[in-house]
Parts: structure tokens; C-alpha cells; sequence
């Protein structure tokens, strides 16, 4: 049944070229022609098909998340209790979104921390709340399937000289965005190519991400390469 | 004498009618044009890229545009050929006047355009299944909902813009039957800049009608565009009425 399904995206797109490739190379104004006789037949049956694969389509995606412009643009609320939370290290409120957590033993006093590529927001801080050392990745808690692409960071702790290496995982990703149709854009006012619309209207700003890095109050960080 | 007296709307019906059942080739070309713009949105309709931090994206854009430009070309090229001489000529079996076959002709346009505008909205959607269907449903975002107005707003701007591009099609097909030296003089006046410039002189008439937001502005504009050139039709071709 699932290879069947598989093959029905071809199918269909055989059948259609079947009669492309029918209608082209027959000759088309002779009455007996038999695409002349069943145009009618065939208009129906292009119409039907279009039509019955629309219907699919709809059931397909009807539980797939839908990233809709408004949403996705008023963020301004979300933006200030966001830098408000962060500022105070509180990952907890509803506005943080915790992307990933290390957290390392150490009987160190003192550490240093490397981010040669500066791919991080780097925050540190030291709390009676931590008896080892935690890194969390966090980010603001915007509902995009963007996030989902998002890669963890590559962050790795060496015991023997006290070093948090951070790395930034670069990638390169592509998506598929299927996207509504010019007559429906026009009236939107959107355009296909404003990142605003895909990203969001501070799409950086959203999507960035956070490192906080939390020690315990007697260690000190000595070092913060950026 | 005759004791028959035929009205308008009687013989525009039966010239209509006969239209309707001699040039069921344009809905060939119909189907042509669409699977032709399927094929090529296969590929994706555009992409482009972005870098936030440190994440390239690559994005490809699938929608129906290729299929709704395709048409709209579809609509330009049928409308064009619609008053040509041959069928014209056939007119001539009808009690028919100038204004019969222009209102006839009209009535055809509509009612094919009707047909173009259900297989856009339908055929976009057939492009974005196969894409499904071929890479799966899970590596896609899904960008705007298809809500029922939003569906309806679907179907009347690509039915007004198949209209527009018609009615144009219409008046410069006229044009172009007044005389082989005009019939030249279009092609290159008309087709030479849009091959040869970088077309920047038809942005404002772009904007015009592209950037028009709000949907009965728009419905207004395209009104009185085509009213326009179909008005400018049948006084062109006045001077074409006697066989």
C-alpha cells in the first residue's frame, strides 16, 4: 500500500504527460481525433484530478504547524520580558526557551572560557544555587519551526586546564517553505523575498541564542575570550 | 421582410454556444501551459538565503505561481487569436453584428477564465503535493494558512487578473488585425521593448495593479481596465464589420 503510495505522485504525472505528448504530436484539428472527440472527457478528467489531489492535500498538511505573519511579527511584549528574564537569570520564565544543558565537575577554583567565534550571547554568573558547573543554551520562546533547525551548541570542558570551549556549530540548511500564492500575497501585502515575513520582523534578534554559564561562588572565571 | 426579429441576448447566447463548442482547443492549451508551469515549480519557484548567527538557510519557495503566470499568459494568447479572421468569418452564420460577436466573444472569455481560475487554485495545490510526496511532509514549513476567505480571495483575484490579461489579449489582437503594417508595428513596438529594455518603464503599470491591497480597488481597477480595452476593441474593429 505505502509503495503505492509512492508511486502515485509519478502516476499522475505520467498520466499528465501521457496526454501532453498526445495532444503535441497528434494531429489535434482532425474531428476523428480522439482528443478532439474526448476533449471534453479530458478537460473533466484534468479537472478531477487537480481537484481530488487539492482535497489530499488538505488532509495531508491539516496538522502540520502553520507559521502565519502576524504571529510571528508582534514580539515586542515577548522581546522585553525576555531581556528581562535573562538579565536576572531566570530561565524559568515562560519567555525562555532552554535549548540545552552540559553540566561539568570540577574541583577547580578557578576557570577560563573560550569562544573564539563569538556565536554565542555569553552571560556568567556566579550562584550559591550551583555546586558544579552548569551551561545551559537558551533562547527566546518564540513558536517557529525555524527553532527546530537550530543546532545545539558544541561545548566541552577540558578538567585538566579548566577550560569551557565553546564551538559554534555552524550549518548550512535548507528548507522548503511552502508558501501561498501570489494573488493571496498581493492582498497580504507581503512579498516572497522579505525575510520579515519567514523569520519573523526581528527574526536575529529571535532566534539568537544565549549561553549562560553558571558557577559555583567560590570559582573564578578568569577569562572570557569572545 | 423578415417576421423574425432576433435580440441581442438570443443571438449572443447561440454565437456563444457555438464558440463553446468549436474552441474547446484552448482548454489543450490550458492543460499545456499548466503542466508545463508544474514542471518547472517541480524545481522550486524561487530561492534564496539567509544567515542569522550562525545558521546558512537556503530556502526554496514552492507555491503556484508558475501556474498562475502561465495562465495569465494562457488568457493573453486566447484572447488574442479569439477574433481572428477565420472565426470571424464563421460568425457570419449567425444573425450577427459587430456588437453581438464582441459581447459573445466576452461571455467566452469569462467562462473560460472561470475553468483557468479553478485549475490555478487546484493546480497549485496538486504542485505542493507532489513536492510532499516526493521529499516527505516533515522537511517543509508551511507558510500562511488557506482559510476559506482567504480561498475566495484566491479565486477572485486570479479570476480578475485572467480577465485583465484577456482583455488586453483582446485589444491587441484587434490592433494587430487592422493591417499587416500595424500587425509589424505591435510586434515591434510592443514585443521589441520587452525583449530588448530592461522593461523599467512598466513598473508604475506593474504597481498599478500588483500593489493594490485592498480587493475592491482592485476589482475596480481590473473593471475599468478591461472595459476599457474592450470598449477600444470594438471601436477598432468597427471599421472590420462588412463582409
Amino acid at each position: 500500500m505505502f509503495d503505492l503510495m509512492a508511486l502515485l505522485p509519478i502516476l499522475l504525472f505520467l498520466i499528465l504527460v501521457i496526454i501532453v505528448v498526445s495532444i503535441v504530436s497528434k494531429g489535434t484539428y482532425s474531428p476523428n481525433n480522439f482528443f478532439i472527440r474526448r476533449r471534453n472527457v479530458i478537460l473533466t478528467g484534468y479537472i478531477a484530478v487537480l481537484s481530488l489531489v487539492s482535497i489530499v492535500y488538505f488532509i495531508t498538511v491539516h496538522t502540520q504547524a502553520v507559521v502565519e505573519n502576524n504571529e510571528i511579527g508582534n514580539l515586542d511584549e515577548v522581546i522585553t520580558d525576555f531581556e528581562e528574564a535573562y538579565q536576572h537569570h531566570n530561565l524559568d520564565h515562560e519567555s525562555v526557551k532552554v535549548m540545552n544543558e552540559w553540566t561539568f565537575s570540577s574541583d577547580l577554583e578557578e576557570i577560563s572560557i573560550e569562544d573564539p567565534f563569538s556565536a554565542y550571547q555569553l552571560h556568567v554568573e556566579n550562584t550559591d544555587q550551583v555546586s558544579d558547573i552548569k551551561v545551559t543554551q537558551f533562547m527566546m520562546n518564540v513558536d517557529h519551526p525555524i527553532i527546530n533547525l537550530i543546532p545545539n551548541a558544541n561545548v566541552s570542558f577540558q578538567e585538566m586546564s579548566g577550560h569551557i570551549l565553546i564551538e559554534e556549530p555552524r550549518s548550512h540548511v535548507e528548507i522548503k517553505v511552502i508558501y501561498e500564492e501570489f494573488p493571496i500575497r498581493q492582498i497580504k501585502d507581503i512579498s516572497m523575498f522579505h525575510r520579515d515575513h519567514l523569520v519573523g520582523k526581528r527574526g536575529e534578534e529571535s532566534y539568537r541564542q544565549h549561553i549562560l554559564i553558571q558557577v559555583p561562588e567560590d570559582v573564578e572565571v578568569n577569562e572570557v575570550s569572545y | 421582410m423578415s417576421l423574425s426579429h432576433p435580440d441581442l441576448w438570443s443571438v449572443v447566447n447561440k454565437q456563444f454556444k457555438y464558440k463553446w463548442m468549436s474552441y474547446k482547443s484552448v482548454f489543450q492549451g490550458l492543460m499545456i501551459a499548466q503542466i508545463i508551469a508544474m514542471v518547472f515549480s517541480l524545481f522550486g519557484v524561487a530561492s534564496s538565503s539567509m544567515g542569522f548567527g550562525f545558521i546558512d538557510l537556503n530556502i526554496q519557495y514552492i507555491t503556484g505561481d508558475f501556474v498562475f503566470f502561465f495562465t495569465c499568459l494562457w488568457a493573453f494568447f486566447i484572447s488574442v487569436a479569439l477574433d481572428r479572421n477565420e472565426n470571424r468569418l464563421a460568425d457570419q452564420i449567425f444573425v450577427t453584428n459587430s456588437w453581438s460577436r464582441h459581447l459573445a466573444n466576452v461571455v467566452f472569455i469569462v467562462i473560460a477564465n472561470m475553468i483557468g481560475t479553478i485549475t490555478v487554485v487546484t493546480a497549485s495545490f496538486f504542485v505542493k503535493m507532489i513536492h510532499i510526496w516526493i521529499f516527505g511532509i516533515d522537511g517543509f514549513i508551511f507558510f500562511g494558512e488557506y482559510t476559506l476567505p482567504g480561498m475566495l480571495i484566491f479565486f477572485i483575484i486570479t479570476f480578475f487578473y485572467l480577465i485583465l490579461f484577456s482583455s488586453l489579449g483582446y485589444l491587441i489582437g484587434s490592433i494587430m488585425r487592422q493591417g499587416k503594417l500595424i500587425k509589424f508595428g505591435v510586434v515591434l513596438f510592443v514585443g521589441g521593448p520587452l525583449i530588448f529594455t530592461d522593461n523599467s518603464y512598466l513598473i508604475p503599470l506593474f504597481q498599478f495593479f500588483g500593489d493594490e491591497s485592498s480587493v475592491i480597488w482592485f476589482i475596480l481597477k481590473i473593471l475599468l481596465t478591461s472595459m476599457l480595452a474592450i470598449g477600444l476593441t470594438t471601436l477598432v474593429s468597427r471599421r472590420l464589420e462588412v463582409q
